[in-house]
């Protein structure tokens, strides 16, 4: 190896990042060359005076200041996340609302159908899971012809 | 034949090469321990992931930005994100390697929003745009630390960071080509250069005669 292929190499030589073949080259050209040996040195005298700028860090109180913030950011997320869960629960009852009332016996019962269309909206808040379960049932009832079951509010997780 | 496989059958396992395995393996487990608990919400948790890896954003994110404010934002910036995505953190690469992958992302987003309002700026002739940043009156910092880190702010950004990761953090070459998105030789070579250009510079610093 000449001077040429072995300065470009010294770096790595020095952080001991070359293959087992390139460090053997690298160490005996050093061997015979002083010119590189010099390099090399001057090198390592860099790397050890750019040790001194390991410590650096950020300003006083940074990570009470980050995790505050973050902590922000996650309510933030997570109230957002809630919003969008309450906006597709009611309007997910919207659209059954829509759909139930071109059903067959939506005119012939419109009391019992008007409580059954505030029950579908009192459990949409409640969660779309839930909503659609409690819906899909009444809906079976109310189609049966049977008098929809009352739902208790302890149980549509409402006060 | 593989990559990875290749490059472990050209090279002799040693007990040396074993132990570091190990040590590896044992930080990894540490890592996704931290973050498993970051990602339930342990406050305490959340603290000792910013306190331990504090010095790795902030200063990956000086050595993008050059500039201690800009630095301090992105790396708070970094670590909001980091821990309301910390469950999706798998482990596959260090907790530091994915954090400065992140810091990266978000210190050159910062570099270009930079631009684009000193550009406007100059096309509205509203102000001069800022000066070259430079990391001088650092908070806290002691004169010959200020001094390494005013000569690694002129170099240029694609020698400065893999300067950064290295000599700061002491990243594996492998580690800085997967944080940059460059392959090894680059790395090899940007660091080289990096050296290079700082050797005469911190050789004549006065601040730096003394160390």
């Amino acid at each position: 190896m000449d001077c040429r292929r072995a300065q470009p190499l010294l770096s790595a030589y020095l952080d001991d990042s070359l293959s087992d073949q390139r460090t053997h080259a690298v160490r005996d050209h050093l061997t015979d060359c002083a010119d590189c040996r010099a390099d090399l040195h001057a090198l390592m005298r860099t790397a050890r005076t750019l040790q001194f700028g390991r410590g650096l860090e950020p300003s006083a109180g940074f990570v009470e200041r980050t995790v505050l913030a973050a902590r922000r950011e996650s309510l933030r997320r997570r109230y957002e996340w809630q919003q969008l869960g309450l906006r597709v629960a009611l309007a997910t009852a919207m659209v059954l609302m829509v759909l139930l009332s071109g059903m067959p016996g939506a005119g012939q019962k419109p009391v019992e159908f008007l409580q059954f269309q505030g029950r579908v909206i009192r459990q949409a808040a409640s969660g779309v899971s839930t909503t659609l379960h409690n819906a899909a049932t009444d809906l079976d009832d109310f189609l049966g012809g049977n008098k929809p079951k009352p739902v208790a509010d302890e149980k549509a997780g409402l006060p | 034949m593989r990559v990875m496989g290749a490059i472990t059958l050209s090279r002799t396992l040693t007990t040396a090469d074993l132990v570091i395995a190990g040590e590896v393996a044992e930080r990894r487990a540490d890592d996704l321990a931290l973050a498993r608990r970051c990602a339930v919400g342990d406050p305490d948790a959340w603290a000792q992931f910013v306190r331990t890896y504090q010095r790795t954003v902030y200063q990956l994110a000086l050595g993008v930005l050059s500039h201690p404010h800009d630095a301090e934002d992105a790396a708070q910036e970094t670590f909001v994100a980091a821990l309301t995505a910390v469950r999706r953190f798998r482990g596959d690469s260090s907790l530091a390697t994915w954090l400065s992958r992140i810091t990266v992302r978000i210190a050159m987003r910062q570099v270009r929003r930079r631009r684009v309002r000193g550009a406007l700026d100059r096309a509205l002739h509203f102000r001069q745009s800022p000066p070259p940043p430079s990391p001088e009156h650092l908070a806290g910092a002691q004169e010959t630390e200020t001094a390494v880190w005013e000569h690694v702010a002129t170099l240029p950004a694609a020698l400065r960071l893999p300067l950064v990761l290295r000599e700061f953090q002491q990243f594996s070459y492998r580690e800085i080509a997967d944080v940059l998105g460059v392959p090894v030789g680059t790395v090899q070579s940007r660091l080289h250069r990096a050296r290079a250009l700082l050797r005469d510079r911190l050789a004549t610093d006065r601040r730096l005669e003394a160390v």
